[in-house]
């Protein structure tokens, strides 16, 4: 066995760095854009018609049955089909939105069902709209209910976006991937990315716990 | 448009049939590796102390590192380590361990879900350790454990869809396969997500089933 | 003219009918209590009258303003008058005490946010509780949030208060507390319809007392000798 050599990968660190900055970004953006359709589907869930009703569970159902993987390469393939030239990068987007809507639904169904009844009475009863009720009271209570399983899946997402590699986007891992196919170090590239996802990952679990002390302490 | 001819079919079920033999062998190894490694955590004694400090990092670090990173490590370590391993057993490996992290965090959790006065009241029985475990420890844990267990297998099926990464032809590949062929390609991939759906869905139903179950009892 | 001049209302849930053809006159400033066995109505009667239930049929005459009880209007023309404190107070624990009361202030009525926070500081200040502004409901006693449900209905600027049980969840010495803070503002001319448990207080507080039984209205007594009525003193000393 040949000794590793991880002076190399380590001499291109700012360019990994770079890699989790996309990182950061592409998880950031699809779960913000994914919460926002998640919120749409659960109020489908909670009030909406029959049909609204049914549509929003059989699409949590198949979007969380499925490889995320899968559902990309669909939509990459697919976009074009449809006369949708995007890029690689709006592609994962779209890919990783859609999948986070269809478990944060989930995640925010929940979140609804254990808002107390009272409280949808008690906003009406001060004269705010179904929407501000929405708005103001119940989806800011959920949030907060389901604050740390809501965190747990932006984890999740982090380490899902690596899958944005392997459609050319320079996220951590394609960047990990440039860096070994001109080092020819990929072991120790590959060792490195790993430490600096668990890094980044304790980095976000530490700020979490942070922003929860704040927040309760503030209360 | 091309047809989709018998060939393409035989390519579909071959791929599918990888996909079945990865998540199957994966989660088995998975299962056993878990075990272990709560197990290990739970082991008392300073005796066990290193033992029960790795097997927590271990927990800790690999459920931190996507599955793509850790299958490139499992790929790249045994090429330079010269071990002639297939791919298949590359994504195997891979597989297996990331489950292991997931799983020992399961089983660790339902095993100390078991209330301290049972543990102390077997104990002040004079039940002897084993006796302890099989009779009072494990049966209490196991309503916790084995429902989330189930759930997760599912994880680990849609985790098989990296392995083409490294060069295995299961389902997804078989997908962008018969797509760069020319054949149909939103039918193409229906087919692939409905194949995956078809594997996956009865887990998440056992699992929620096991759940709703097991608690009642 | 009474202020408040509800007539033939019912309220049906499947075939059931929780309220049959109840009417009730009011006046301005008046103090009313609600009594009756559980499951008579007294509830469903509070949340008609804010709008959270729907009616079968239904008229009322507030402050000479006709407002059809059946009409999709009618809660927001309720809403605009009434203000309701409920038995478990419905305080909302994800924010403060000071949002709780500025919610509806600034975002249903669109008042501007500084002013209005003014408003409800002033108001915490006046029921003794100026400390507790940054703090989530869930934190405070049982008198404590009693107290902020009121300033909370209170915020929205009612003519008509209604409160579920308002005693139930408090100490006898409370109980006082409430009452005497009950009496100030109908001498303001606030109009109070109150569910009440707490005969005792009833006795000493009503200006006017409705007996409910099985969705109607039994028997009213009104003025010093509400009380007196004979099916009402008989419900009355049977709860004491
Ligand atoms: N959401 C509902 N669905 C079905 N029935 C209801 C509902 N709400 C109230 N009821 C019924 O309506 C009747 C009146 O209920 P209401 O809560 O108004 O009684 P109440 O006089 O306030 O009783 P209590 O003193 O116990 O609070 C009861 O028979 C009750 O079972
Ligand atoms: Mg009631």
């Amino acid at each position: 066995m040949t000794a590793l050599h991880f002076q190399p990968v380590l001499q291109r660190l700012p360019f990994l760095l770079g890699g989790v900055a996309t990182t950061v970004l592409l998880s950031v953006a699809s779960f913000g854009a994914g919460l926002f359709l998640a919120g749409g589907l659960a109020v489908l869930r909670a009030e909406g018609p029959k049909a609204g009703r049914r549509f929003g569970t059989i699409y949590s159902t198949i979007m969380t049955n499925t490889p995320q993987l899968s559902q990309i390469f669909a939509i990459f393939y697919c976009l074009p089909l449809l006369g949708v030239i995007v890029s690689p990068f709006a592609s994962v987007f779209i890919g990783m939105a859609l999948n986070a809507a269809a478990y944060l639904a989930d995640i925010l169904t929940t979140g609804l069902g254990r808002v107390p009844p009272l409280y949808h009475d008690a906003a009406a009863s001060l004269g705010l709209t179904r929407r501000q009720a929405y708005m103001r009271v119940i989806f800011p209570h959920a949030l907060q209910t389901m604050a740390p399983a809501l965190a747990n899946h932006f984890q999740i997402m982090i380490l899902g976006s690596s899958m944005a590699s392997i459609f050319g986007v320079e996220d951590l891992t394609g960047r990990a991937y440039d860096v070994g196919s001109t080092t020819f170090r990929i072991l120790e590239v590959m060792l490195v990315t790993g430490v600096l996802y668990a890094l980044l990952s304790i980095a976000l679990t530490g700020l979490f716990a942070l922003g929860r002390r704040l927040f309760e302490g503030a209360a | 448009m091309i047809a989709f001819s018998h060939y393409d079919a035989a390519l579909l079920a071959r791929a599918l049939w990888m996909t079945v033999v990865l998540s199957v062998a994966g989660g088995l190894a998975g299962l056993a590796g878990g075990t272990a490694l709560a197990c290990l955590r739970m082991a008392r004694g300073r005796l066990f102390a290193p033992l029960r400090f790795l097997a927590a990092g271990y927990v800790q670090v690999v459920r931190r590192v996507p599955f793509i990173v850790t299958l490139y490590i499992v790929f790249f370590l045994t090429g330079m380590a010269g071990l002639d391993v297939s791919e298949v057993t590359v994504a195997i490996w891979a597989i297996g361990l990331i489950a292991a992290g997931y799983i020992a965090e399961i089983v660790h959790g339902g095993l100390r879900s078991v209330p301290a006065d049972q543990i102390e009241a077997a104990v002040t029985l004079n039940l002897p350790l084993l006796a302890r475990w099989r009779h009072v420890i494990v049966p209490q844990a196991l309503p916790v454990i084995v429902p989330p267990t189930v759930g997760y297998l599912v994880l680990f099926i849609k985790d098989t869809a990296l392995a083409s990464q490294v060069g295995v032809l299961e389902l997804n590949q078989a997908g962008v396969i018969l797509s760069n062929r020319g054949l149909p390609t939103m039918q193409v991939f229906l087919a692939v997500l409905g194949l995956y759906f078809a594997l996956s869905y009865p887990l998440t139903r056992l699992s929620r089933m096991l759940e709703k179950r097991l608690a009642l009892s | 003219m009474p202020y408040l001049d509800l007539r033939g209302v019912t309220v049906r849930q499947d075939t059931h009918e929780i309220l049959r053809d109840v009417g009730l006159q009011v006046g301005r400033g008046e103090i009313v209590s609600l009594i009756g066995p559980s499951g008579s109505g007294k509830s469903t009667l509070l949340r008609t009258l804010i709008g959270l239930q729907p009616v079968v049929s239904g008229s009322l005459t507030l402050d000479g303003v006709a407002i059809d009880m059946t009409a999709a209007s009618a809660p927001r023309a309720l809403r605009a008058r009434a203000a309701i404190v409920f038995q478990q107070f419905g305080l909302f624990d994800h924010m403060s005490v000071l949002r709780n009361l500025t919610l509806a202030p600034t975002v249903v009525a669109g008042r501007p946010r500084a002013e209005v926070e003014e408003a409800a500081r002033h108001r915490l200040r006046m029921l003794g509780l100026a400390d507790k502004a940054e703090i989530r409901p869930s934190r405070l006693s049982g008198g404590q949030k009693q107290r902020v449900a009121i300033a909370r209905a209170l915020m929205t600027q009612p003519d008509l208060l209604l409160l579920d049980e308002p005693t139930s969840a408090l100490d006898p010495r409370l109980v006082s507390e409430v009452t005497a803070l009950l009496r100030d503002l109908a001498r303001a001319g606030m109009t109070i319809i109150q569910v009440s448990h707490g005969m005792e207080s009833v006795a000493a507080l009503s200006d006017r007392i409705v007996l409910l039984e099985d969705g109607r209205v039994r028997a009213v007594g009104a003025g010093a000798r509400a009380a007196a009525e004979p099916s009402i003193a008989a419900f009355m000393n049977a709860h004491r």
